[in-house]
């Protein structure tokens, strides 16, 4: 067991860090203010991961959407539903898919030992049958309905296929009716070997208990396993530079006609540091100019052309990066007319050192308020271990941050070529 | 019983407003909700564009640029509002945060007072010093209006709105939070200023402060947040206005583009919040589609696939039970009719120890970590107080740990079927034999008795 402490003096906040003999890393927050214990496991396999190669294996091709099935099929165990072993224990469960990570997650009231030991054997043994995953394709292919009717869905979809032309980010997480259609228990079995592996795991919990409670309890838990090799995340696309698409127009049943304009940024490959820069200089960027004092978004919102729903987004990883502005106008052409123009304005002249200031004190506030909710410092940490950071790093990177840095990443963001532009219309008869 | 703990030391001030205060270091934040009370009536959609308006400038930072760039210099401080509704009671609901003195480095809570205080009672004004300018009114109306035509695009929710506009016609309790599109539309600049007149002299009004605040500190902020003036507090009316149930149960399908199915049936009940049986009724709800322990996620979508979202929420100042499914259009009859069976296990109390325990522990675990939330505990808080339930967590807690299963069986019997909807893209077959199809409009037909 490796043992440290990374201290937030500002926000008076210990952070306990523990790297185990199997390979876990594990982050703990004592809160003794709080009743709730919060606890995250996540492994670095998502959506993005198309493919499995063990040791000297050649790779095989995973069928689109099978990270999110091992993730329903995860909380099914020997012992029954997890939902109800976790709840017998006053705890409530979840569990989250994304491009590039797989979340287990559970909130209690009591017995926190208990309820991580339960997260830890829930998401080590898999327990999977013919039966049981053939039952899960109905269930998943309601929630794959469930979003294809979700207009926000649709449109982000269309954003990240007209950007990118092979990187499996442009793929849906859940996949569709037909790859899931195939997933037996077999695969299942070996991609749950390979990928969730506690090498390449990392765990953040927050807790009124000892941090000793954690620590222990993964070492008695964990201690006692043996794991075969990992495998480690292979995605080698040739993804280029620029959009797949400049335009794309979709009709939608939606009352009002919706605008995404999203933007390619070069992939963070080293990530760490590296990454955690770039995500700040944008996020502050980005906040500049489309936040709720956004020079870009708020003229926009004073002529009617844009609501408060208007949203941005940015999401980096080592093999993507992208970001994502839009919302609900009258007039999308004019809309893309205007954000089009103000964008190049906005590259062109740079933002003032005075609003990167301003927004850095903002970041000050929301930084703190994170530690507001257990959920939140658990989810923060996991993040940065992900990254490879920590949350000293975002500290010093934050503080460190110069308008000249800012304005070089909105350069590097806005470049004509990689942006892409999806417009989605009103289908006819579609509202009342 | 164990002794009450008073989650809020509450305080009566002049001028109709309601000091609640819950202090704890537990937050890196003090959290302000300021809640307005009016009836749910035909003043709701203008009453319901004011925040709105309220959020593009104040006397001394005329425009919204002003209002955030300010928010953002108090270290992301945040400060909004918007309508809601429980039962027949129409609430402003007005939300400020802002990180602790000690986080600043400079004393946050006077100024948030100030700023809070300015934004309710000294909006931006036209040139003629006409408080609320007409160029905002109309914008924000505009929004609003386009916000209730858009409730489509949501077609869970827009099948909650149907099946509630149908379900509750001849009550007061169908209007929604914002207004009606019609009414929203209609609107002059005059009926938004009145509103707000109105709001600001007659609406009794609730401020809920959670954070490191002494009551000292939150009697100040009150006083310098309030104009106290020639208030004259108005009576918002009851929270509860009565129920008009139909005659048994009505099936009503409308068509839209939808690939999946969503089947949304209301339930009323004659348990609501201050009834002694309402512990039962939150366990029944456990029980039924509450929580991923209940019948509704284990038979309908564990054991039958149907569905991958399905779940029941409890309108406890109403008294309705709302029950919504995401299926394929095909199933509507096989989930219909199973959920309806779940119902029936639970009035009949076919309900395992196991079950019950499970379904004690969700609602009480949920109880516990109510105090780790700012949100959560105003809310409960808020709640309670607008139907004269005490919050009290640890008397609810003890109340839930003695339910029973003849409890929930009789909680169970209370709730009863009223009206079925169903958003689909083709026509199936209904549960009802004499299921009307109609389009955009509803219908009573006899549905299942």
């Amino acid at each position: 067991m490796n043992r440290s402490v990374l201290l937030d003096p500002a926000l008076d906040e210990e952070i306990h860090r523990c790297e185990f003999a199997s390979g876990l890393t594990a982050y703990v927050v004592r809160k003794p203010g709080f009743t709730k214990s919060y606890a995250a496991l996540a492994a670095p396999y998502g959506s993005i991961d198309t493919t499995l190669r063990r040791g000297g294996e050649t790779a095989t091709l995973l069928p689109d959407g099978v990270a999110h099935f091992l993730e329903h099929k995860v909380f099914e165990t020997k012992d029954g539903d997890a939902f109800d072993l976790f709840a017998a224990r006053g705890a409530s469960a979840n569990a989250y898919t994304s491009f590039s990570s797989t979340r287990y997650l559970f909130g209690s009231s009591r017995d926190y030992a208990g309820n991580l030991r339960l997260l830890l054997d829930t998401v080590f043994d898999l327990f999977v049958t013919d039966e049981n995953v053939e039952k899960e394709k109905g269930i998943i292919g309601q929630e794959i309905a469930m979003y294809d009717d979700d207009p926000d869905w649709r449109l982000y979809f269309g954003g990240l296929t007209a950007l990118y032309a092979h990187h499996p980010v442009r793929i849906d997480i859940a996949g569709t009716a037909a790859t899931i259609a195939g997933i037996g228990p077999d695969l299942l079995r070996s991609i749950h070997a390979a990928y969730y592996h506690p090498r390449r795991m990392v765990l953040a919990a927050v807790s009124p208990d000892p941090v000793e409670a954690t620590f222990d309890t993964i070492e008695q838990s964990l201690g006692g396993r043996s794991f075969g090799e990992p495998a480690e995340r292979e995605i080698d696309v040739d993804e280029p530079r620029a959009a797949a698409q400049a335009e794309a127009r979709m009709e939608l049943p939606v009352a009002r006609p919706r605008l995404l304009l999203g933007f390619k940024d070069v992939p963070p490959k080293a990530g760490g540091r590296v990454q955690l820069r770039q995500e700040l200089a944008t996020a502050v960027a980005l906040d500049c100019l489309f936040g709720n004092s956004g020079s870009i978004f708020l003229p926009l919102y004073e002529e009617g052309l844009v609501d408060e729903h208007f949203s941005c987004s940015y999401e980096a990883d080592r093999t993507y990066a992208f970001g994502m502005i839009g919302g609900e106008t009258d007039d999308p052409d004019r809309l893309r007319g205007r954000l089009e123009g103000d964008l190049d304005c906005a590259a062109r002249d740079g933002i003032s050192a005075d609003d990167v200031e301003r927004v850095r004190n903002k970041e000050v506030g929301v930084y703190a308020r994170a530690f507001n909710a257990p959920e939140a410092i658990a989810n923060l940490l996991v993040q940065h271990h992900l990254r490879g950071t920590t949350v000293i790093d975002y500290r010093e990177e934050l503080f460190a941050l110069e308008a000249e840095a800012v304005n070089a990443r909105l350069r590097e963001l806005l470049q004509p070529a990689s942006r892409a532009c999806v417009i989605a219309t009103p289908r006819s008869g579609a509202a009342s | 019983m164990p002794d009450s703990d008073p989650l809020f030391t509450c305080e009566e001030l002049e001028g109709g407003l309601r000091l609640h205060v819950h202090r704890t270091r537990a937050f890196k934040t003090v959290t302000a909700q300021i809640a307005l009370h009016a009836p749910l009536d035909e003043g709701t959609a203008a009453r319901a564009v004011v925040p709105r308006v309220l959020a593009r400038g104040t006397r001394t930072l005329p425009d919204l640029r002003s209002v955030q760039v300010e928010l953002d210099r108090l270290f992301g401080a945040a400060l909004s509002g918007d309508a809601r509704k429980f039962g027949e009671r129409h609430v402003l609901h007005f939300r400020a945060s802002w990180v602790t003195d000690r986080l600043a480095g400079m004393p946050l809570l006077d100024r948030m007072a100030d700023f809070v205080g300015e934004y309710l009672f000294e909006p931006a004004v036209d040139d003629d010093g006409t408080p609320l300018r007409t160029r905002d009114i109309e914008q924000e109306r505009k929004m609003l209006a386009d916000e209730a035509a858009a409730i489509i695009d949501d077609k869970g929710r827009y099948a909650r709105f149907r099946l509630i506009e149908t379900m509750c016609s001849s009550e007061a309790y169908a209007r929604p939070a914002i207004g009606r599109r019609a009414e929203i539309e209609a609107l002059t600049v005059g009926d938004v200023r009145d509103a707000w007149q109105e709001l600001v002299e007659q609406a009794p009004m609730d401020l809920f402060l959670v954070g490191d605040v002494e009551m000292a500190s939150a009697r100040r902020f009150a006083q310098r947040f309030w104009r106290a003036g020639n208030r004259r507090p108005a009576d918002p009316g009851p929270t509860f206005a009565g129920a008009v149930p139909g005659d048994g149960a009505r099936t009503v399908r409308e068509h839209a583009r939808v690939g999946q199915a969503k089947l949304d049936m209301g339930f009323r009940t004659s348990i609501r919040l201050g009834d002694p049986r309402a512990p039962a009724l939150a366990v029944f709800n456990a029980l039924f589609g509450g929580t991923p322990v209940g019948k509704l996620f284990k038979i309908v979508r564990e054991r039958e696939s149907l569905c991958y979202s399905i779940s029941s929420v409890v309108e406890r100042t109403k008294g309705l039970v709302f029950v919504h499914a995401g299926i394929d259009e095909t199933d509507f009859t096989r989930a219909h009719t199973l959920i309806l069976e779940q119902l029936d296990a639970l009035r009949a109390g076919e309900v395992a120890e196991t079950e019950m325990e499970l379904a004690r522990e969700m609602i009480l675990t949920g109880l516990r970590t109510a105090r780790d939330a700012p949100g959560l505990l105003i809310g409960f808080a808020l709640e309670r107080t607008l139907n004269g339930v005490a919050p009290d967590l640890e008397r609810l807690a003890t109340a839930i740990a003695a339910v029973t299963i003849d409890d929930v069986a009789e909680a169970a019997r209370t709730v009863q079927l009223d009206t079925v909807f169903l958003l689909a893209e083709e026509e199936a077959p209904t549960a009802s034999s004499a299921g009307n199809d109609t389009s955009n409009e509803a219908s009573d037909a006899k549905g299942r008795a």
